[in-house]
C-alpha cells in the first residue's frame, strides 16, 4: 500500500512539471523560434552588406593594377574557396583585344569624282 | 555515423517474447517487390554507367545532378543503426538526441561551401590524396586510410549489422544468417556491378522508401498517443511497473522535451551537443570519404551545393520520424521499453542494462496493420542496404587508390578496376563475420565499445583537415605528429571506457573523475583543441612547405584519374566467352580507347578541377542555404 502511495505522488508530481516545460521563462516555443530566426536573418543582412562593401573596396583597388594579359589564376587548395578575382580579365573581351577601344581608323583617300 | 555515442545503447542478443507472430501474404509481397525495385535499379544503373574506370567506377563519372547526391548522402547516413539508436535513446532520455540530426545541417553546408571547391580544385578522389598533395610525403596518406578502413570495419559495418539483426530478431524472428546473407548477396550485386553511380541510384529509391514507410509509422504512432501535447503527458508519465527501489532511473528525464540541457547534470550538456557534437559531424560529413565521395560525383559545385542543401532538408526529418515515435514508443509500452529491473530486461529482450533498443521494432510489431509491416520491414531493409553500399563502395575507392596504388605503382586501370571489385566482395563476407559477433554480445557492451571508437579518433583529423584548408604554414610533421598526438589521447581514454563500465541502475557510479565528469563530448572538444595545438607548434617549430607546392595542388593527375579509359588489356584472360562475360559485367572495355590529344587532355583537366558556377545558379545555392539554415534555427529554438 505504501509504496502505491508512493508511486501515485510522484505521478502527480511528474505531470505539474510536464506542463510547466511548455514555456522556459515567460516566452511560448512560437515566439522563441521566430526571434531566433529573425536574428539570424538580420546577422545574414549584415554579412551580406558587409562582403558587398568590403569586397567592392578590394575590386576598386584592384582595378589599379591593371595587367597586360588575361592570366587564368592558379587556384590554391588550401586556404581560397575559389573565389578568385581576376579583375583584370573582366574588363578585357575573349574575342577581341581591342573591343573596348576607340580605334581610329585610318583616313581613306578621298577620292573626289567630276561629280 | 553522425551520432557518436548514443549513452545506453546496448544489443540484446537473444529475442524475448517479443518476437512477430506469422506474416501475412500482404507482408511478405511488400517485402519480395522491394527486393525487386532495387535490383532493377541497381541493374539499370549498373549497365548505363560507365564502370570501367576509375572515374566511372569510384565517382560515378562525375554525372550526378543535386537531387541524388542529396538523397544518397541523407540515406547513408540515417542507416538502420540510427532507426533503432535514435529511438532507443529518444526512449530512454527524450527529445535532445534529435540535435544529433539537426546539428549535421551546419557540417552539411560548410561541405558544400567550403571544403567541396577546395577537394575539386585539387583534384582529388580520396582524402588522404589530398592530404598527400597538400602536405607531400606518406605517412599522412597511409595513416589515415588505413584508420579509415578500420573506423568503417569496426564501427559503420558492425553498427548497422547489429541494430539490422536486433530488427530481424525483435520484429521477424526470421533466421539470422539467412536473412543477412540474402539481404547482402542483393547489394552486392549490384554494389560490385556497377560502383558509385548504382549505389547513389539505389539510394534514391531507398531514401524514398525510408522517409515514406517511417513517416506512415510517425502518423499512426501520434494517432495512437494523442498528437505531440498527448505524448508529453504520456511519456513524463512513463513509468515501468517494477522498478528497483530506492532508485528514480524508471522516472523519464524532467527535461525530455528540451534540445538545450544543463552543461553539468544534462546526459547531453548543450554546450557538448552544440560544439563538441560539430567537431565529430564535421569529420563525419567534410573530411569522412563516405559522405565526401558522393559531393565529389557532381556534376558542378552547384550541383555538389545543391545536394549539401537537399539533404540538409531531409536531415530534418528524421527527429520527426525517428525520434519522436522512440518515445511514443516508451509512452505506450513503457513496462518493456523503460525496464529497469535487470530480471525483468533480460527476459524481455535479453539485456540486462535496459530495453530501450528495442523501442522502434516494438512499434513496428504493435501498431502496424497487415501489409504495412511489411514496408516497415522494407524501410529498415532500406536504411541497412543505403548504408551498407555506400560504405562498401568507399572502402573500395580508399584500398584501391590509397593502399593498393602504393603496393603497386603502376597497375593498370583494369587491374584497380577488379582489386576494387574483389575488396567489396570481401568486406560483404567481413559484414557477415560480424553475425557471431552479434550473437555472442549478450551483455551488449560491444556495440558501445564500438560506439566510443568513432567520437574518440576521429576530432583529431577533423582538426587537421580545418588546419590544413585554412593554415597555409602547416606542414607535413605538423599535421604527423598532431595526428599521433590525437590518436594516443583518444585511445587512452577508449581504453579507460573499456576498462569501467558505467554503472546499472542502482549501483554506485566507481569511475574515475576524468570518465564521470567528463562528458565524451566535451571530450571531443578538447581532443580537438590538443590536436590543433600540437598541430600549429610542431608546424611553426619546422620548416614550411614552399609556398608553390602548396599553391599548386591543382590535378596533375586529374586527368589519369578521372577522365581516361585505359587501353590496356586484361593480365589473364580465362578464354574468350567467360572474359567477355565478365568485362561486360564489370564494365570493363574491350577495345582500347582513343588517347587524348594534349590540348584535349588539357581542357579536360580544366573541366575536371574547376570550381567555377553559373552565376544564377550561385544565387539559387545560397538563398536555399538561408533558407535551410532559418528552418533549421527555428526548429531548435523551438524545440529548445
Amino acid at each position: 500500500m505504501p509504496a502505491c502511495c508512493l508511486l501515485l505522488l510522484g505521478l502527480l508530481l511528474q505531470l505539474p512539471a510536464a506542463f510547466c516545460q511548455q514555456a522556459r521563462g515567460s516566452l511560448q516555443p512560437w515566439s522563441q523560434g521566430v526571434i531566433a530566426v529573425v536574428v539570424f536573418l538580420v546577422l545574414v543582412a549584415i554579412a551580406f552588406v558587409v562582403n558587398r562593401f568590403w569586397c567592392k573596396d578590394k575590386v576598386e583597388s584592384a582595378e589599379n593594377v591593371v595587367s597586360v594579359e588575361d592570366k587564368p589564376d592558379a587556384v590554391t587548395s588550401n586556404g581560397h574557396e575559389g573565389r578568385y578575382v581576376s579583375a583584370a580579365a573582366d574588363f578585357r573581351s575573349k574575342e577581341n583585344q581591342h573591343a573596348y577601344e576607340n580605334t581610329v581608323e585610318p583616313e581613306e583617300r578621298v577620292i573626289t569624282t567630276a561629280m | 555515423m553522425s551520432q557518436p555515442s548514443t549513452s545506453t545503447t546496448e544489443l540484446p542478443g537473444l529475442p524475448g517474447g517479443t518476437a512477430a507472430g506469422a506474416f501475412s501474404v500482404a507482408d511478405i509481397v511488400v517485402v519480395v517487390l522491394y527486393f525487386v525495385f532495387i535490383l532493377a535499379v541497381g541493374i539499370w544503373s549498373s549497365v548505363r554507367a560507365s564502370r570501367g574506370t576509375v572515374g566511372g567506377y569510384f565517382l560515378a563519372g562525375r554525372s550526378m545532378s543535386w537531387w541524388p547526391i542529396g538523397a544518397s548522402l541523407m540515406s547513408t547516413d540515417v542507416g538502420s543503426g540510427s532507426f533503432i539508436g535514435l529511438a532507443g535513446t529518444a526512449a530512454a532520455g527524450g527529445i535532445a538526441v534529435g540535435g544529433f540530426e539537426w546539428n549535421a545541417i551546419w557540417p552539411l553546408l560548410a561541405l558544400g561551401w567550403i571544403f567541396v571547391p577546395v577537394y575539386i580544385a585539387a583534384g582529388v578522389v580520396t582524402l588522404p590524396e589530398y592530404l598527400k598533395k597538400r602536405f607531400g610525403g606518406q605517412r599522412l596518406q597511409i595513416y589515415t586510410s588505413v584508420l579509415s578502413l578500420i573506423l568503417y570495419i569496426f564501427t559503420r559495418i558492425s553498427t548497422d549489422i547489429f541494430a539490422g539483426a536486433l530488427f530481424i530478431q525483435t520484429a521477424l524472428g526470421w533466421n539470422l544468417y539467412l536473412s543477412t546473407v540474402v539481404l547482402l548477396a542483393v547489394t552486392a550485386v549490384y554494389t560490385i556491378a556497377g560502383g558509385l553511380t548504382a549505389v547513389i541510384y539505389t539510394d534514391v529509391l531507398q531514401t524514398l522508401i525510408m522517409v515514406l514507410g517511417a513517416l506512415v509509422l510517425m502518423f499512426i504512432g501520434f494517432e495512437k498517443v494523442g498528437w505531440y501535447e498527448g505524448l508529453k503527458e504520456k511519456y513524463s508519465a512513463a513509468i515501468p511497473k517494477i522498478t528497483v527501489p530506492n532508485t528514480d532511473c524508471h522516472l523519464p528525464r524532467a527535461d525530455a522535451f528540451h534540445l538545450f540541457r544543463d552543461p553539468i547534470t544534462g546526459d547531453l550538456p548543450w554546450p557538448g551537443l552544440v560544439f563538441g557534437l560539430t567537431v565529430v559531424a564535421l569529420w563525419c560529413w567534410c573530411t569522412d570519404q563516405v559522405m565526401v565521395q558522393r559531393s565529389l560525383s557532381a556534376k558542378n559545385l552547384s550541383h555538389a551545393k545543391g545536394g549539401s542543401v537537399f539533404a540538409g532538408y531531409l536531415k530534418l526529418f528524421p527527429v520527426f520520424f525517428l525520434v519522436m515515435p522512440g518515445m511514443i514508443s516508451r509512452a505506450l509500452f513503457p513496462d518493456e521499453v523503460a525496464c529497469v529491473d535487470p530480471e525483468v530486461c533480460k527476459r524481455i529482450c535479453g539485456a540486462a542494462v535496459g530495453c530501450s533498443n528495442i523501442a522502434y521494432p516494438k512499434l513496428v510489431i504493435e501498431l502496424m496493420p497487415d501489409g504495412l509491416r511489411g514496408l516497415m520491414i522494407a524501410v529498415m531493409m532500406a536504411a541497412l542496404m543505403s548504408s551498407l553500399t555506400s560504405v562498401f563502395n568507399s572502402s573500395s575507392t580508399l584500398f584501391v587508390l590509397d593502399i593498393w596504388q602504393r603496393v603497386r605503382k603502376q597497375a593498370s586501370e583494369q587491374e584497380l578496376m577488379i582489386v576494387g571489385r574483389v575488396f567489396t566482395l570481401i568486406l560483404v563476407v567481413i559484414s557477415i563475420l560480424w553475425i557471431p559477433m552479434v550473437q555472442s554480445a549478450n551483455s551488449g557492451k560491444l556495440f558501445d565499445y564500438i560506439q566510443s571508437i568513432g567520437s574518440f579518433l576521429s576530432p583529431p583529423i577533423a582538426a587537421l583537415f580545418i588546419l590544413a584548408i585554412f593554415c597555409k604554414r602547416v606542414n607535413e610533421p605538423g599535421a604527423f605528429w598532431g595526428l599521433m598526438a590525437g590518436f594516443v589521447a583518444g585511445v587512452i581514454r577508449m581504453i579507460l571506457e573499456f576498462s569501467y563500465s558505467a554503472p546499472s541502475c542502482g549501483e554506485e557510479d566507481r569511475r574515475p573523475a576524468v570518465l564521470k565528469d567528463v562528458h565524451y563530448l566535451y571530450f571531443a572538444l578538447i581532443l580537438f583543441g590538443l590536436t590543433s595545438i600540437v598541430i600549429l607548434l610542431v608546424s611553426f617549430c619546422t620548416p614550411a612547405i614552399p609556398e608553390e607546392k602548396v599553391s599548386d595542388c591543382r590535378g596533375r593527375g586529374a586527368t589519369e584519374i578521372l577522365g581516361m579509359p585505359s587501353s590496356a588489356p586484361a593480365p589473364w584472360a580465362v578464354g574468350p566467352l567467360q572474359s567477355l562475360v565478365y568485362m561486360w559485367f564489370c564494365g570493363l572495355p574491350t577495345n582500347p580507347a582513343p588517347t587524348l590529344s594534349p590540348e584535349e587532355r588539357a581542357a579536360l583537366e580544366h573541366r575536371l578541377t574547376s570550381i567555377e558556377e553559373k552565376p544564377q545558379w550561385k544565387i539559387v545555392c545560397n538563398i536555399s542555404a538561408i533558407l535551410l539554415m532559418a528552418t533549421n534555427i527555428f526548429l531548435w529554438a523551438y524545440f529548445g
